[in-house]
């Protein structure tokens, strides 16, 4: 046995987060943790990385005890941690991003560019990327970033990885990628702790599975022996059920609310064209960078468009500022919540209200503490978001919760045209399918719905028709009796 | 890629366009801009303001500002001064090591204070800006340091030298200015620098000592503004406790920024804080010989530093807007 701990307990400020945990990793193996968020896996993790020090256990490495008190300490014992969000040096060199840390020598020593230029070089084509290493990181793709902090780990010879939700921000290709090298590295010895909330993913790449639950270890099984429906039930203590999409009646009275024609950006998009309906989710499916995000920016004022013309009700509008689409009822819930979705720093109720200030202010603009207060608290109850009070800061919630209030933020402007733009990335089980229940809902009063997701389950389950983007383009608009995911792929994907 | 585009990347070409507009205006309103006086002057100007910048351009690098340093100078000048009346004879080299000394001790007061109490830079150090300032009138006791109490050893290092009669302050100036080139460009430390200042978390986690990092970088901005102290003293010939040194700051971190450093940390060269400088002496230089009359060379000067800054912004843009297209 390569790695095992003994009766890993944290605690913070009084409150169990891990309980007696005994897991024990192989070399040579890929061991998946999947557990809700909260559920304890991202601390277990972040224990055996440095980064928290455990309230009580032992960790064993190679049979003898080690103490991993920092990141560091964890590194000099073969430990790295491959983070969801790369931490790059966007200014430095792909190189010294690899080799940052522990470049040979002391403080005033020369850096042996040439060497750590050669060894990149031998690392990334190793892992079978064709960079140069002298080039900046800044403006490299997520998966490259990612590929490079996995080369560090190698230039360091880790003998375990780490990777924390490795694939949420990859497009499927970029997976599969990925899946190769971490297969690679798996035969090399190496031993890998994935942690993951796509089932597929861990049934494709996983050679067992542990599943926490509310800071204790379930249990850990192969993969082999253990269904998905055992995994999710392990996982929230419940069954889930499959969810079809949901007709509803404003969708019987095919009542088009919203009609772009023709609007192309120049670099972007091209002769996009589709309808959406009154009560309608309309899904938008295609890889990373098919222009999904940029024709929902467009649409709602965030970017200008060269060509074309967009049509509210029968009139042509045009949005010159996303202030401006606010007023004729747009509203746009962004993919990257942390930069573009929340204000960190300010209270849950503020940002919940946030978008309408008018409504919480007096006729001097002042606002007004109890009708914030009574406004959030609406759709606090309503979707259940876990907080200890309104005035809670945002950032202090799980990824789930903050989603529900962005949500909630533009709910309260009464949209008639909602766009999502990847509403449950890294959104554990549970949360998901309350999101799904919330826009069905949403839906059902009759809001059209724009919905950009990855993921495909997600859209065949509530997208009512499914337009499918390449490469800038609409390759196909697909009713959802016609769509599968194979159909879907086979659209967004150039042959 | 072409070698024509190489040579557009490269970041301090906005800058250094920048000098030559300003160097042809200059000569084609008056051509004794272009005489060996002028020039003589802006390289005499120069080498205290640069040998700040270098170490301002690390701190900036590295995330931080330091606002401290015209009252830094301002002390290490001040005791210089108070050395040179008791000890006449004391060595350029000794007084280099005092300044250098004094200008460490405040630089590391602000890291640490820094560091350790977790306080933004900018307060930090406009707090010690007026305390070491305070400083300076305590132990002065409101007294000037003249003319006659500097040495001469000391006033002509920066009149004379052995190599080519050029001033001595200069050739020093030049050799710290390498010095900050070989550490930042090709130390390790240098690299962790940069790192530091473009993700700290990161930086952290990759093992980098950043408290030890940082530290560094207030500890030898201070040092370098100490050390201009000394530069102040020999090429003015005086230290006024309530003159020297105000508002140098600004100066110093506008050079720095139009040099191209980032203010946001994580990048910046050694090259672009030099002919950021080099600019700012230049237009110093120019607007008296222009006959600008003197109540207008301030607002000019703020005004043109303002504008380089918006130019070189727009030519950065212009340079992303380039390469993206390339990529696409």
């Amino acid at each position: 046995m390569l790695l095992y701990t003994k009766n890993i307990g944290k605690t913070f400020s009084g409150v169990n987060v891990l309980r007696e945990v005994d897991f024990n990793l192989e070399p040579g193996e890929v061991h998946a943790v999947v557990g809700e968020n909260g559920a304890g896996k991202s601390t277990f993790v972040k224990v055996l990385s440095g980064v928290y020090t455990p309230t009580e256990g032992d960790i064993f490495l190679d049979n003898t005890q080690v103490h991993i008190n920092t990141p560091i300490a964890a590194q000099k014992n073969g430990i790295s941690l491959i983070h969801q969000e790369p931490q790059s040096f966007s200014h430095l060199s792909v190189a010294e991003n690899i080799f940052m840390g522990h470049m040979d020598g002391s403080n005033f020593s020369r850096v042996k560019w040439r060497d750590i230029n050669k060894s990149s070089e031998k690392i990334l084509s190793s892992i079978g990327l064709e960079i140069d290493p002298k080039n900046i990181m800044e403006g490299l793709s997520i998966a490259d970033q990612q590929m490079i902090e996995i080369a560090g780990a190698l230039s360091k010879n880790s003998k375990i990885l780490i990777m924390d939700e490795p694939t949420s921000p990859l497009t499927p290709n970029e997976v599969g990628k990925l899946f190769e090298i971490v297969k690679k590295l798996k035969d090399q010895g190496m031993a890998i702790i994935f942690i993951s909330h796509r089932l597929e993913e861990i049934r494709a790449i996983a050679d067992r599975v542990t599943i926490f639950r509310d800071g204790d270890l379930i249990t850990t099984q192969k993969i082999n022996d253990i269904s998905n429906e055992e995994i999710i039930k392990s996982m929230i203590g419940r069954s889930i059920e499959e969810i079809d999409v949901k007709e509803n009646e404003y969708l019987k009275n095919n009542e088009t609310i919203l009609s772009v024609n023709n609007i192309s950006q120049f670099g972007n998009f091209k002769n996009i064209s589709f309808e959406l309906k009154k009560g309608e989710i309309l899904g938008f499916a295609g890889l990373v960078g098919a222009g999904r995000t940029e024709v929902a920016k467009a649409i709602f004022g965030a970017e200008n468009f060269d060509e074309g013309e967009i049509n509210l009700k029968g009139k042509v509008i045009s949005n010159k500022s996303p202030n401006e689409a606010i007023q004729k009822g747009f509203a746009y819930v962004p993919e990257d919540r942390k930069q573009m979705g929340i204000f960190g720093s300010v209270a849950v109720e503020d940002n919940i209200t946030s978008a309408i200030p008018s409504e919480i202010s007096n006729k001097f603009g002042l606002i007004k503490a109890t009708s914030v207060t009574a406004k959030s608290a609406e759709y606090i109850n309503k979707f259940n978001i876990v907080l200890t009070s309104g005035r809670q800061l945002i950032q202090e919630l799980s990824g789930g919760n903050q989603q529900k209030c962005i949500i909630s933020k533009w709910l309260l402007s009464n949209p008639n045209i909602l766009i999502l733009d990847e509403p449950t990335r890294g959104v554990d089980v549970g949360v998901k399918a309350e999101m799904y229940e919330i826009i069905n809902q949403l839906a059902a009063m009759g809001t059209a719905i724009i919905l950009i997701s990855s993921e495909l389950p997600e859209i065949l389950s509530l997208a009512h028709r499914i337009v499918v983007m390449r490469e800038g383009q609409i390759t196909k608009i697909l009713d959802n009796k016609e769509a599968s995911q194979e159909t879907i792929m086979k659209f967004a994907i150039s042959t | 890629m072409s070698i024509f585009d190489k040579f557009l990347r490269i970041r301090e070409l906005g800058i250094f366009s920048i000098i030559i507009i300003v160097i042809i205006t200059a000569s084609i309103i008056d051509s004794r801009f272009l005489t060996i006086d002028s020039w003589r002057a802006v390289f005499l100007a120069i080498p205290l303001i640069l040998v700040m910048a270098m170490g301002q351009m690390m701190v900036i690098i590295c995330r931080h500002v330091d606002i401290s340093i015209g009252s830094i100078l301002a002390f290490a000048a001040i005791t210089i001064g108070f050395v040179f009346i008791h000890y006449p004879e004391t060595s350029l080299l000794m007084a280099l090591l005092i300044t250098a000394s004094v200008g460490t001790v405040m630089g590391l007061v602000n890291g640490i204070i820094v560091t350790r109490f977790n306080v933004h830079s900018i307060i930090v150090t406009l707090g010690t800006l007026s305390l070491y300032r305070g400083l300076v009138f305590i132990v002065s006791g409101g007294r000037q340091i003249d003319r006659n109490d500097i040495p001469v050893h000391i006033i002509s290092f920066s009149q004379t030298s052995f190599l080519f009669s050029i001033p001595a302050i200069l050739i020093l100036s030049v050799i710290i200015v390498l010095i900050t080139h070989l550490i930042m460009r090709h130390s390790v430390l240098g690299r962790e620098i940069y790192a530091t200042g473009s993700n700290p978390e990161a930086a952290h986690l990759k093992g980098i000592n950043v408290t030890k990092v940082t530290l560094f970088c207030f500890g030898v901005c201070g040092m370098l503004a100490g050390v201009a102290g000394l530069f102040y003293a020999s090429r003015f010939g005086y230290v006024n406790p309530g003159v020297t040194g105000v508002g140098i700051e600004f100066i110093v971190i506008a050079g720095v920024i139009i040099g191209g450093t980032s203010i946001t940390g994580g990048s910046g060269s050694v090259l672009g804080t030099f002919l950021g400088i080099l600019l700012l002496g230049i237009i110093n230089v120019a607007l008296p010989v222009l006959n600008i009359p003197g109540e207008f060379q301030k607002a000019i000067y703020g005004l043109i530093i303002v504008l380089a800054l918006s130019l070189d912004q727009l030519i950065i843009f212009r340079m992303k807007k380039l390469s993206g297209g390339a990529n696409a």
